[in-house]
């Protein structure tokens, strides 16, 4: 016993009386339960509660695989100005069509005239009404473009319209576009993500989407009448 | 020399024709009347479905000279929808898209959109089209749906082989959510798929 007293702190034998309650603690536990399995109790009882209360982990992991939904090769597929934008002083895109002046894929976008009178803030915006299942990816991504001659504070972020009550979620943060250059706006939508305002995706979240939206900000500068091209709207896991 | 070159061209273009018409099948074209075509039953019982009539119609026609003329009185302000279909088996397996294309008069409002809905397999399955088509008064619109297994164009159901090849029921619906109003005629034609 001096020999124990001499070699092991007092503190880690006191650990190490914890140790073995808590073992035993789980152990009756899981008896009492009548629970067959090899689960270790100590895990079980100090884990479980755990599990509950903290939100899903974002993947980490490089995004290897993409499907594309929209490349306006062959048409706007239901894309739009909507109905509720057109004539809304706030609202910044006159018109949509098609171009082949740039893309990021293949030889078409999507072009949006859009004249941000600057001073206030305003939007364009161009949506697609459309029932999606994007529960089999991460993220959705979309490729914008601005001419080299646009001025820069120009923005974009998405925005979706989700479940059966057709809420309106936009991307908390976003991104800004560089003249002359092809910008992706990447969202997570995965459970637990932080990219949307005033909403954490859970597991129904990407699984009943309903409308995308891309809209670009100008809040009170730049002003800036041209081109906006939308390209390459597609899910990746 | 310039006989065999006339000869040829004409040729070629005939070949070329007949490809693009192997390329798609006509199933319905209304041009021996309804073809098998109703409004269903439970549509006439549910006070949102207001499809009044159908009928062969010689007024317009997007292939032949017949379409299939649906009278409708959606009373706005509320969601309602006009419907139509068949009964039929279909092994779509050799084709890629269904197709059809529908007609609102030119004195139409516009806000009237349509899609198509299908019936597959053992559990008659009820899909609709995930996305709708915006009719435009005056004109033709083709509705086009991809049938072929990773489709988006379906709404809640994963499209794999299974369900080009055993396809039960084709509906087409016309619907107004709230707005607009319309009472008047609605014309379908050219239902067709495409390899």
């Amino acid at each position: 016993m001096e020999y124990f007293r001499a070699r092991v702190p007092a503190s880690a034998v006191i650990c190490g009386f914890l140790i073995i309650a808590l073992a035993g603690c789980g152990k009756e536990g899981k008896n009492n339960g009548g629970t067959l399995t090899s689960v270790s109790p100590a895990k079980s009882s100090v884990k479980e509660p755990a599990k509950k209360e903290t939100p899903p982990a974002i993947s980490t992991r490089p995004i290897t695989e993409e499907r594309i939904y929209y490349d306006f090769e062959a048409g706007f597929s239901g894309w739009e100005i909507p109905v509720w934008a057109q004539g809304k002083s706030d609202y910044a895109a006159k018109e949509i069509g098609l171009s082949e002046e740039f893309a990021s894929r293949g030889k078409k976008s999507m072009k949006i005239s859009a004249d941000f009178p600057g001073g206030k803030w305003s939007a364009a915006l161009v949506e697609i009404q459309q029932y999606l299942n994007l529960g089999a990816y991460r993220v959705i991504l979309v490729d914008l473009y601005v001419p080299k001659e646009a001025p820069t504070g120009l923005k974009a972020k998405l925005i979706l319209t989700v479940g059966s009550n057709w809420k309106f979620v936009e991307m908390s943060r976003s991104v800004p576009l560089i003249p002359g250059e092809w910008v992706t706006v990447v969202a997570n939508i995965e459970p637990g993500s932080h990219d949307w305002k005033r909403v954490v995706p859970d597991e129904e979240f990407a699984r009943d989407v309903r409308k995308i939206a891309v809209r670009i900000e100008s809040n009170q500068k730049p002003i800036y009448e041209g081109p906006i091209y939308i390209d390459n709207v597609r899910g990746g896991k | 020399m310039r006989k065999i070159i006339t000869v040829l061209m004409v040729a070629g273009l005939l070949l070329t024709a007949a490809a693009v018409y192997a390329e798609e099948t006509v199933l319905f074209d209304y041009e021996n009347g309804l073809e098998g075509w109703e409004v269903p039953d439970w549509a006439y019982e549910k006070p949102d479905h207001v499809q009044k009539a159908i009928a062969p119609s010689d007024m317009y026609s997007s292939s032949g000279n017949f379409s299939l003329e649906m009278d409708v009185d959606f009373p706005g302000g509320r969601w309602t929808g006009a419907i139509v279909e068949i009964m039929q088996f279909f092994d779509w397996s050799d084709y890629s898209k269904i197709a059809c294309d529908i007609y609102i008069p030119e004195d139409a409002p516009r806000g009237l959109k349509s899609v198509i809905i299908l019936t597959v397999g053992d559990a008659w399955k009820w899909v609709e089209m995930s996305r709708s088509y915006d009719l435009v008064p005056g004109e033709w619109t083709t509705l086009t749906a991809d049938l072929t297994p990773g489709s988006i164009d379906w709404r809640r159901i994963q499209v794999d082989d299974a369900f080009r090849q055993d396809v039960r029921k084709i509906d087409i619906r016309v619907h107004s959510n709230n707005k607009p109003a319309y009472t008047g005629p609605i014309y379908i034609d050219n239902i067709r798929v495409i390899k």
